[in-house]
């Protein structure tokens, strides 16, 4: 009896970030086109930007919610017909994270005319159910892991402490904006990604007295800030479009190129190997089945020894309770 | 009876809240007594509710002798969620109320003592709790306190974030807060402890106003109305206005209505219940005073009085 509902049950443990090499590996197996996948996290950043801004939400419930969006489809199978559903659930439960609550319905009502869909009580009604079921497997997909960080909370202080200039401060809050539609979000901590956007913003601007920057000053690692730099300069090397710089400076896509060229040797990214990723369960796509029809257990990170602690106790308790065989000698 | 995976199993129903169902249960590897709230979801709670968000946030993070531990979360086959929390059969309120039992001077600092290290731990980690009250003060079977219902906690705004003043029951809500200020700090759970301290010495409710508006006329008869004078810019807040002026207490009225308590107990409880935010203690410092280094010592949780059934 207890080791049928051993099997039955799952342990999710909730690894806030990853490496490339990781998202890459779960992309792989969820997301068929990924080209696709990038135009469309795009358009959903312009969509939930002005949402929020609909809803008066500040910008740390969007960036949660760009979070859980690009982190629900490194479990979950991407469609295009239901990734719109997807992204307002996730403003749904970073609204309710974020302490900047609506009602869903209110939420829906908004959301209807900015995406040409009808916004009648029945189609309301009906995609609430939608909707709130996309909220379920999301909340499993993170775990129930509610701590959130903001990026330009750090940058500002961040900026303070290095006392920036208005102008430089403001265009690395841009650049922030624009690292929500980056993966930058899974794989770095947010304050790396603040001294990243610092860096960018500087060297665009050649604004040489902001370097050497320190960033061990701020607990920061510097590999993870490079591995930051690298995400973002993706974008605007790649999709330089796609980016609101483009808007303050339509010509200045080569700076760019040219800042990742001048960084590039200093990095030296470190990643684990496939094979790790295979053999680990966290990399599995998402099956509700186990926790429809038994029961799933959720953990943070800093709880993962406990976890293995816990799974030795038992197999010395399944040993103990063996039968002793007694030496007759 | 139905069991969360083979650790814990979940016997019978003791409790109801807004937005749980709480059940009795059993680590199964130790046989310690657990506690079990269920989380009721569904359409017409839209999803998952934000107070059981909160709970999940705060207690995966705080570990604290003084403040309730969350064991475990799962989602069950049902698919709803449970929180897995230590089992905590008496509350303050309880005790507080239960006429057979006397406080002793040491006791009720012994309480405080540990209430206030509970409530340290969350300020120093930048949570408010925001619904500090007797029937939120969890009692171990060996006595020691535990702060629960985390609900309504939230971190430390942001300057310039806008904050809800809709929170803590209203006995205990702090005047910034019953002047609808939405800029608090953590000061607001430090005017709930003073309140519960009054109310540990009288046995009976502090401050029982019975509508927010009453609120603000039995806080100010007890402890006198605020003035630009003693709190400077509270006349800008947004629910000021036509106050009846009550002079503030003398010392003297104080000590005659806490007849039991000590000069430090009477300074203490004057510092937790300064009218301007700014000038109210923070846990640290509460911590700190002579109160709790003077004779008589704190009562050892274990030696501390028990509900009489
Ligand atoms: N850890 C616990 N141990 C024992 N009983 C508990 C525990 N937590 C809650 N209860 C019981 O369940 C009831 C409802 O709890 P809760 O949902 O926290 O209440 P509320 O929603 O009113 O804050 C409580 O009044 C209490 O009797």
């Amino acid at each position: 009896m207890a080791d049928q509902q051993y099997f039955k049950s799952s342990v999710q443990i909730s690894r806030p970030f990853l490496t490339s090499k990781a998202v890459k590996f779960l992309q792989k197996k969820t997301i068929p086109d990924y080209q696709t996948y990038k135009q469309r996290i795009s358009h959903v950043l312009s969509f939930l930007l002005s949402l929020t801004r609909l809803l008066k939400f500040p910008s740390r419930t969007l960036e949660s919610a760009m979070l859980y969006y690009q982190r629900y489809y490194l479990f979950n199978h991407f469609s295009t017909s239901s990734n719109i559903d997807v992204a307002i659930a996730a403003l749904f439960i970073a609204s309710k994270n974020e302490d900047t609550i609506k009602k869903l319905r209110d939420i829906i009502a908004i959301a209807n005319p900015l995406r040409n869909a009808p916004n009648t009580n029945e189609a309301i009604e009906e995609n609430k159910k939608v909707i709130l079921n996309f909220e379920k497997k999301m909340l499993e997909t993170i775990s129930f892991d509610f701590r959130t960080y903001h990026i330009d909370e750090l940058l500002i202080r961040i900026a303070k402490d290095l006392k920036l200039s208005v102008d430089l401060t403001y265009l690395a809050y841009m650049i922030a904006f624009d690292s929500f539609q980056t993966e930058v979000s899974l794989k770095t901590p947010q304050h790396a990604t603040a001294i990243a956007c610092i860096i960018i913003a500087a060297k665009f601007r050649e604004e040489n007295s902001v370097f050497p920057l320190n960033s061990a000053k701020y607990k920061c690692d510097r590999a993870l800030v490079n591995e930051a730099l690298f995400e973002i300069l993706e974008l605007y090397i790649n999709n330089y479009n796609y980016g609101s710089l483009a808007d303050m400076y339509p010509n200045d896509k080569e700076s760019f190129i040219k800042i990742r060229i001048n960084i590039k040797n200093e990095i030296n990214l470190k990643d684990l190997d496939e094979r790790s990723l295979l053999n680990d369960g966290f990399y599995n796509i998402k099956n509700y089945n186990v926790s429809d029809t038994g029961s799933a257990r959720y953990m943070l990170g800093n709880q993962e020894k406990r976890f293995y602690e816990e799974v030795d106790a038992q197999e010395n308790y399944k040993e103990s309770t063996e039968p002793k065989k007694v030496k007759l000698h | 009876m139905s069991d969360i995976a083979a650790n814990y199993t979940k016997e019978k129903k003791v409790g109801e809240g807004t937005y749980a169902v709480v059940y009795l249960g059993k680590q199964v590897k130790t046989k310690k007594l657990i506690a079990v709230k269920e989380i009721k979801t569904g359409m017409f709670k839209d999803g998952l509710d934000m107070s059981a968000i909160r709970e999940v946030k705060y207690l995966l993070e705080l570990r604290h002798e003084n403040i309730i531990s969350l064991l475990d979360v799962y989602s069950s086959e049902n698919g709803n969620l449970n929180l897995v929390l230590e089992f905590l059969p008496c509350d303050l309120e309880v005790l507080i109320k239960d006429k057979n039992i006397v406080f002793q001077q040491a006791d009720v600092k012994s309480w405080m003592l540990m209430i206030l290290r509970g409530v340290h731990h969350c300020h120093r980690n930048y949570i408010l709790h925001r619904d500090l009250k007797p029937n939120n003060l969890l009692i171990s079977p060996t006595g020691e306190i535990k702060i629960a219902d985390f609900g309504l906690a939230r971190s430390l705004g942001s300057p310039g974030e806008n904050l809800t003043a809709n929170v803590v029951t209203i006995w205990y809500r702090a005047p910034e807060l019953l002047f609808g200020s939405r800029h608090y700090t953590s000061s607001v759970d430090v005017w709930s402890v003073g309140i519960i301290f009054a109310e540990l010495m009288l046995r009976t409710p502090y401050l029982p106003g019975t509508s927010d508006a009453e609120q603000l006329e039995v806080t100010f008869r007890a402890l006198g109305t605020p003035t630009e004078k003693n709190w400077p810019n509270v006349s800008k807040l947004p629910w000021y206005n036509s106050l009846k002026i009550y002079p503030p207490p003398t010392r003297n009225e104080l000590k005659n209505r806490f007849i039991a308590a000590s000069g430090s107990a009477l300074d203490l409880m004057i510092s937790l219940t300064q009218l301007d935010p700014a000038k109210r203690c923070s846990c640290e410092e509460a911590l700190q005073t002579v109160y709790f280094t003077e004779f008589p010592r704190p009562t050892k949780p274990k030696d501390l009085p028990k509900k009489s059934s």
